[in-house]
């Protein structure tokens, strides 16, 4: 969760801040509005989708209190397995969406950092996930989020999506919508 | 209490469950004494604490436990409660120590339990320090390396507790290739809570193949060629007097399968070991346990995916899950990757295939409270009277794959538990 990568040289204008914002909330709006096939168009096809788990570890030391890149995680994800997730609630069938959850995603906080080397930008912001399903079933997910966005062919799209819940044993009996 | 009290929830064979049995509170607390207080539990992995001071947290029933080895290199289980005045004295998910302090007055305890130091021992009489040490499992068994708890000083031994699963199941628990080889759990825990009761998710992971239609949607998207894994040969149900309850397949082992033609070093590494496999385990690698539940809470799948579920129960309307995966030791970094992301595509709160269940299992389980549910029972009559297959196949196995005998095995357990003095 560290900011250190980026240059502080390379400013960023105002326009492109804007951009990237206003790039964020319309994902944001895509996947909410349930136009899943729009909301997959954000992201990159080298994507790494990635929720790792939260630890209870000492606060001093050397023990990270995120799941490590190669172990168990609340999601990994590529391309070809959220393009899954996606066809799997347009089936219709997918019983643990069907009838639809209702979920928004409020994201603030958002900091743009460019990544050294490169045009691609690290921005960072925080979110709250609400989702309400059937007739009172609510979960509120709360998380501080990493992503790297890069432009190509005069498109942002995202290529890494990093989510650090603030949740370690998860109150949501399960992870059928878009964190 | 009548004696028969958990029996008479059960009619017609177990063919029809009080739906009482998911919801009464007093039956929940009473199976905390008879069920959890009684047989062996699953409590961790021998490669979740490889040396000396390290130590996980984990579960048993409704209880924190600590999972321990000590100076000795022995596996302790011990109730994480100070036994001054009940503080957990640990709170760390998992790590190395030497010793647990408590929190709250600092008495401490080492790796074994003993407690080791306590502020102002001058101030007590004749202080036994002996008499204080946090209370510890009397039996821990590794079978294969997956570590099994009781709190019963008489209970049988874990392995009698298998009885005829004992081989199946160390073959299932091992690696591909049927030799001496370790497997490892991939580090991380993933724990969530389930509003419904307990027994609702271990029945299912029992045997339930009815339960199909709930995964209509992961079969259709394609996790691998056969729907939601690679196909598999003609399955069986098969149950044991202690409860247990799984899925077995059957198929030719002297023909390989393609299996894992989505990553072409996990095919290659699987095609090489399963070869390996049936030359040392013969016609055996041909009748594999796919998944089932050792009674009461321990769900495995030992074959595709390869995953351990504990449903951890909290109230009689609330379960903790918890699921691990683990692959083979040796397997090269390439495979295990492949693995480790299509496992948790398959399994957990965001798994393809199990979030369907929690939504059902959830929706269920609500219609257990009310009175009006109350008077209807649930079914699990499927193939009722069906006769047991003579096979090779370990336990009593059924003809009918689409059979409830499994859970109404595991019912019948339950309450032969629930019943006894
Ligand atoms: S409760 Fe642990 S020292 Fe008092
Ligand atoms: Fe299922």
């Amino acid at each position: 969760m560290s900011e250190s990568n980026s240059n502080p040289d390379r400013m960023l204008t105002m326009e492109l801040e804007r951009e990237i914002q206003q790039f964020l909330f319309d994902e944001a709006d895509a996947v909410d509005s349930r136009q899943f096939e729009r909301w997959l168009e954000f992201f990159a096809e080298d994507l790494r989708y990635w929720i790792p788990l939260r630890k209870n570890m000492p606060g001093k030391g050397k023990h990270p209190d995120v799941g490590g890149d190669r172990d168990a995680a609340w999601i990994d994800d590529d391309m070809e397995t959220l393009r899954k997730r996606v066809a799997q609630i347009l089936t219709g069938v997918h019983w643990a969406e069907e009838p639809p959850s209702r979920v928004v995603h409020l994201v603030t906080n958002i900091r743009i950092k460019p990544i050294q080397d490169s045009a691609d930008h690290h921005v960072f912001s925080n979110i709250i996930v609400h989702r309400n399903r059937l007739e009172t079933e609510s979960d509120l997910i709360v998380a501080r989020r990493e992503d790297k966005i890069r432009r190509a062919g005069g498109l942002l799209k995202i290529y890494r999506r990093t989510i650090y819940l603030n949740h370690h044993t998860l109150t949501a009996k399960n992870l059928s919508f878009f964190v | 209490m009548t004696m028969q009290r958990a029996h008479a929830l059960l009619t017609d064979d177990a063919g029809e469950i009080d739906r009482r049995v998911f919801s009464d509170p007093d039956l929940f607390q009473m199976e905390m004494g008879k069920i959890f207080n009684k047989t062996w539990l699953f409590v961790g992995h021998e490669s979740q604490i490889p040396q000396v001071g390290d130590f996980i947290q984990s579960r048993m029933g409704v209880d924190s436990v600590i999972v321990t080895r000590d100076r000795e290199g022995t596996i302790r289980v011990l109730l994480n409660t100070c036994r001054h005045r009940g503080m957990k004295v640990c709170r760390y998910d998992e790590g190395n120590t030497r010793l647990f302090y408590c929190p709250y007055h600092a008495w401490t305890y080492d790796l074994s339990g003993r407690l080791v130091n306590l502020p102002h021992a001058e101030n007590y009489e004749s202080f036994d320090k002996a008499r204080w040490s946090l209370k510890q499992a009397p039996h821990v068994t590794s079978f294969r390396g997956f570590i099994w708890a009781t709190w019963d000083e008489a209970a049988q031994p874990f392995e009698e507790y298998l009885g005829d699963l004992r081989q199946p199941l160390w073959d299932g628990l091992g690696p591909w290739d049927g030799g001496d080889g370790e497997v490892e759990i991939i580090s991380g825990t993933l724990k969530w809570i389930v509003p419904c009761n307990w027994k609702i998710i271990a029945e299912n992971f029992a045997g339930d193949p009815l339960h199909e239609p709930s995964h209509a949607s992961v079969n259709r998207v394609r996790l691998g060629p056969g729907g939601r894994r690679d196909p598999l040969g003609k399955l069986f149900l098969t149950h044991f007097p202690t409860g247990h309850g799984f899925v077995v397949e059957q198929f030719d082992p002297s023909v390989d399968r393609g299996f894992y033609a989505a990553s072409p070093a996990t095919a290659e590494y699987h095609r090489i070991s399963m070869q390996k496999r049936y030359a040392r385990l013969g016609e055996r690698a041909g009748t594999p346990l796919v998944l089932g539940t050792v009674f009461p809470n321990a769900a495995i799948h030992t074959s595709q995916p390869r995953t351990l579920m504990v449903a951890h129960p909290l109230t009689a309307d609330k379960t903790e899950m918890w699921r691990m995966f683990f692959v083979d030791k040796d397997a090269p970094q390439e495979v295990k990757d492949y693995l480790r992301r299509y496992y948790m595509a398959y399994g957990g709160p965001g798994g393809m295939t199990e979030q369907d269940d929690m939504e059902n299992w959830t929706y269920a389980f609500q219609a257990t409270l009310s009175d009006n549910c109350r008077t209807l029972p649930f079914n699990y009559g499927a193939a009722l009277k069906m006769q047991p297959l003579d096979t090779q196949i370990a336990g009593t196995v059924s003809a009918e794959l689409m059979s409830e005998q499994n859970t109404r095995n595991y019912y019948k357990v339950w309450a032969a538990c629930m019943d006894k003095d």
